[in-house]
């Protein structure tokens, strides 16, 4: 009953393994949640479905920043302002600024929002996918950044990586496709 | 007992915080990026916990507290996971001394976190007795006084912590003593709005009601697929919103969901690997298909959904004494957070926290593993839960 055998105690040996991207540090993003990085980081998020990602970089600077919302805007609704886009896209560029990135310099990328279920009830207004890339446009028109890149909607969820040493965004799907933008 | 919804919230982000820390704690001692993905509150029948902890062994640290809430803290991770930690703190030297100090400084971060945060948010003294370091089999770990006769459930905190860097995933457990915390937190009657309060001792109830509805759904596959099948285990946990999705994590499941429309209303997922989802679809369809999901697949796949949830919400109906619609299948093969996150979005519209209850479904050689997740609207639930019978409850108690 006792595991006295450590040697291989539920898990499989270390692995120093090659990986392309060993040599960044990797930091995750969770559901209602953003990271900033400086150092070149890869920033790490997965499970996309209506959620919508947002990359952030600020390409002189070398200052990048990710948020995964959950919603358009807080509009009063509880919650972390990551949780919104609208909210959460402030959060992030103030942090990237305290890390030392210039709000004016900022460009976005944005993938995610896809429309997985059709819901019965209150679809009237547009699936969240839909409302949460319009949310996105319109906030990062009104604060001056451009999107440089999308890749959002279909039917499919996505996981991200965002690569803030060079401001590529690799998203992948289900089953192993991956594409950069 | 009941207790309301926006303190069992402020509870679960103060163990989610708590856990957060030990986690840091946890990384700068491994030197590797150590994050929770998830701390749920499970509110379980003290039955159901002895079967949850029956031949494991676990190492931990005992906390016992005075002034603002007495009574007894335990957190505890499972020995084998606290070996594998410190062995890859160092390898090969691993020893019970290392095992030891790691355990008391996590454990004592973990508890001490959230002991202040409860302290602060009472406005009261609590005292702690320097952590204790426990190492136990099965249900030995839990505080004392678990199994007492009166009670009707336990809370559980559960953190799962997993790292970027290393192949690195354990649970940590911690339990407050029953009593000490829902004498803070509990009502004697229902408060503020119809919805607003739980009543924690019809839990255990509800969740029995819950696993008779996934054991018809579960016969509902035998009897399509001709595979003998059991239900494995069914749990009742409140999780803030955002935090559902890493529950299932990023592996690709198939199956099917559906809006549920009654008291309560919700959302119903049922979603199996992709390798179960062909073995039963493939139990369904009499002719050979090419490997994979395709047309035939998901065909079969939406109508044993169809009769799974039929059973399922049976169940549940008959509880709660209401009656429960569910809309037509939908076929989803993805990510299993991503399958989610469309469903939580619409729930956090409203509520930061939810309920989910979640049945695992297996076939004894263990080949086909069928997960239903309940995501049902709280206030609706809590106002449910409320018209159970009391004999309902008192029939079946800690059983």
């Amino acid at each position: 009953m006792s595991p006295t055998d450590s040697s291989n105690a539920g898990a499989p040996p270390a692995q120093q393994a090659p990986d392309p991207d060993r040599s960044a540090p990797r930091r995750k993003v969770a559901l209602s949640d953003a990271a900033v990085a400086a150092d070149g980081a890869v920033l790490v998020t997965s499970g996309l479905g209506s959620c919508l990602g947002i990359a952030l970089h600020d390409p002189t600077a070398g200052v990048g920043g990710l948020l995964h919302a959950m919603l358009p805007a807080a509009e009063g609704r509880p919650g972390a302002p990551e949780k919104f886009v609208v909210d959460g896209i402030d959060a992030t560029v103030a942090a990237m600024a305290d890390a030392g990135a210039d709000p004016d310099g900022l460009r976005a990328k944005i993938a995610g929002a896809a429309k997985m279920i059709e819901f019965n009830a209150g679809g009237s207004d547009g699936s969240v996918g839909d409302r949460n890339v319009a949310a996105a446009e319109a906030a990062l028109r009104d604060r001056g950044i451009p999107v440089v890149d999308t890749d959002t909607g279909g039917d499919r969820g996505r996981s991200l990586r965002f690569d803030t040493a060079t401001g590529c965004l690799h998203v992948s799907y289900a089953g192993g496709d991956t594409i950069v933008v | 007992m009941y207790v309301d919804i926006q303190s069992l919230g402020e509870f679960s982000d103060l163990a989610s915080q708590g856990a957060d820390r030990a986690a840091d704690a946890l990384g700068q001692l491994a030197g590797a990026n150590v994050y929770v993905d998830v701390t749920d509150v499970t509110l379980m029948a003290a039955g159901d916990l002895r079967e949850a902890f029956a031949g494991r062994e676990f190492v931990g640290v005992e906390i016992g507290l005075r002034g603002g809430i007495a009574g007894q803290t335990v957190m505890a991770f499972e020995l084998e996971a606290a070996e594998s930690l410190v062995e890859r703190l160092l390898p090969g030297g691993g020893d019970g001394e290392l095992v030891r100090s790691g355990v008391t400084e996590a454990g004592n971060i973990m508890t001490s976190g959230f002991i202040d945060g409860w302290a602060d948010h009472l406005g009261v003294a609590i005292d702690m007795t320097p952590p204790a370091y426990v190492r136990a089999s099965g249900t030995d770990i839990l505080p004392d006084g678990t199994f007492d006769d009166d009670r009707q459930g336990v809370f559980m905190f559960e953190s799962q912590v997993s790292s970027m860097d290393e192949d690195l995933e354990f649970t940590i457990y911690m339990l407050p003593e029953y009593a000490g915390f829902t004498e803070m937190l509990g009502h004697d009657g229902p408060v503020g709005d119809t919805g607003d309060a739980v009543p924690v001792n019809k839990l255990p109830t509800f969740n029995r009601m819950t696993e008779q509805g996934a054991a018809a759904a579960a016969d509902n596959i035998t009897m399509m697929t001709g595979t003998e099948t059991d239900v494995d285990v069914s749990r009742l946990r409140f999780v803030p919103v955002q935090d559902v999705p890493a529950e299932l994590g990023t592996e690709t499941v198939a199956g099917t969901v559906f809006e549920l429309h009654g008291d309560p209303s919700g959302y119903l997922a049922i979603l199996f690997d992709e390798a179960s989802a062909e073995e039963v679809a493939g139990g369904m369809i009499p002719t050979e298909t090419e490997p994979g999901i395709g047309d035939m697949e998901k065909g079969a796949l939406r109508e044993l959904g169809n009769i799974m949830t039929s059973g399922f919400i049976d169940g549940w109906a008959n509880v709660l004494d209401t009656s429960i619609e569910h809309t037509p299948p939908q076929f989803v093969h993805d990510m299993g957070s991503a399958v989610m996150s469309p469903l939580v979005s619409r729930l956090g519209q409203t509520q930061d926290h939810a309920f989910i209850i979640d049945s695992t479904v297996r076939t004894p050689d263990g080949n086909v593993r069928c997960d239903i997740y309940a995501l049902p609207d709280q206030r609706e639930l809590a106002a449910a839960l409320d018209r159970i019978e009391p004999a309902a409850t008192d029939g079946g108690s800690l059983r």
